[in-house]
């Protein structure tokens, strides 16, 4: 349960809000000519980069969370790992049901993968843009339009990320 | 400026640091300055906010820097560099927490392992150790290390377990034909006390009562001294108990 919550903050603070968003920021202004760099290098030694560590820990946190959060491990550790059989034959269902019915955490998973697909296609479409016709002036407005697409994508996951609290887990 | 000393924040989260300066100059009483990027400012209030001349700040020795992790580019900053170094002390913390020094930190710095995202992340309790500690003298080169005044906060177990026990009894009581034996069974002390008594012993009330922070309330006083079947207990009307200790329960755990 600790473990989970300690990658989820680190992806959210570390890798999405202080890595990810703020690339995309540089890459907008480079692609706008605030500043001056090579997109394609910057991209790949920064977005694409930051993505191939988040991606992969990403999908096991969405997938996992229903059963690393469930308030039914609470029966495998002190004090209600002395229940006796007759009541783990029972409780522990009901909480986690009950658990369940007060905390959407299904629709959480489903929305925070949905997100991280987004990202994701985001992420190809621009660096697809980027590598074949990025000095094609009439691409740059498509570039720009695909890291737009990623700056909003990208906040959308970085503030889903955040909507687990300790309320959740319990 | 107070008695008890100056502490430096350095932080470019603007509520966070908004935060932590109330805290350090509102609540615990210390003369503030603040560093978020610009200007160097004495806070004494929202309202009442100072920028700090260049030849004060020359002559500032703070007590302790509390540094955000996140802003350390900023030690690059000659200025920042000697006020943090003229600091007795130097705390890292961060916004997840830190599990250990971070590459290129002096070993005299010393990190908070806990989350600090404002001023709850401690009791004004732990806020004013760490005050005290703060103002403890250094013995010469002191090593720095982790700050365990504030470790990372561990789960009320004992709350969580008394909680699933109530969320167990009101169900079972709730939903007859499903539970047919739950029923009884809840209804007894020994369903309660089996797991909660053989993990803590006689001490299950002060375990329960440290692991709330503040007073207890009344419910779940009466509650645990009847699982724990302190004398006098017998009379507990436990349907009613139960109901008004899980509501209790669960916004203590929430928080």
């Amino acid at each position: 349960m600790g473990e989970w919550n300690e990658l989820r903050a680190r992806l959210s603070h570390d890798l999405v809000k202080n890595r990810l968003i703020p690339a995309t920021s540089r890459m907008i202004k480079i692609v706008t000519g605030s500043v001056v760099a090579d997109p394609v290098e910057i991209f790949d030694s920064t977005i694409t980069v930051v993505w191939a560590e988040t991606n992969p820990s990403l999908k096991f946190l969405f997938e996992s969370c229903e059963t690393e959060l469930s308030p039914r491990n609470y029966f495998s550790v002190e004090p209600l790992i002395h229940c006796p059989p007759s009541t783990l034959e029972w409780l522990p269902d009901l909480i986690h049901e009950l658990w369940l019915e007060r905390h959407d955490v299904r629709g959480w998973c489903k929305a925070g993968s949905e997100l991280a697909a987004g990202v994701e296609l985001a992420i190809s479409g621009a660096g697809n843009l980027l590598r074949e016709s990025y000095n094609a002036d009439e691409q740059k407005a498509l570039v720009l339009d695909a890291l737009l697409r990623l700056q909003g994508t990208s906040s959308g996951l970085s503030t889903h990320l955040s909507l687990i609290d300790n309320r959740f887990l319990i | 400026m107070t008695e008890k000393g100056q502490i430096l924040i350095i932080d470019s989260t603007g509520n966070r640091r908004k935060e932590l300066c109330e805290l350090w100059s509102g609540v615990l009483g210390y003369d503030v300055l603040c560093y978020g990027g610009s200007d160097f400012i004495r806070f004494q209030s929202n309202d009442k906010l100072k920028t700090i001349s260049p030849d004060e700040l020359s002559n500032i020795r703070p007590l302790a820097c509390l540094f955000h992790v996140g802003d350390h580019s900023k030690y690059k900053n000659s200025t920042v560099k000697k006020l943090v170094d003229s600091s007795r002390r130097v705390v890292m913390f961060s916004g997840v927490g830190l599990a250990g020094p971070k590459p290129g930190w002096p070993s005299s710095w010393f990190w908070i392992p806990r989350a600090i995202t404002g001023k709850g992340s401690a009791s004004d309790r732990e806020w004013r150790q760490l005050g005290d500690w703060l103002a403890t003298q250094t013995s010469g080169s002191e090593d720095g290390g982790s700050l365990e005044l504030l470790s990372v906060r561990k789960r009320p177990q004992f709350l969580t377990a008394l909680y699933i026990l109530c969320q167990g009894f009101l169900a079972a009581q709730r939903m007859p034909e499903r539970f047919p034996v739950a029923v009884a069974e809840t209804r007894t002390r020994d369903w309660w006390s089996v797991p909660l008594v053989k993990s803590a012993g006689e001490n299950l009330l002060n375990i329960v009562t440290q692991e709330w922070g503040t007073e207890i309330p009344d419910s779940v006083a009466k509650l645990v001294n009847w699982i724990a079947n302190t004398p006098g207990s017998d009379q507990t009307e436990l349907a009613e108990i139960v109901a008004e200790a899980k509501k209790e329960l669960e916004s203590r755990i929430a928080k």
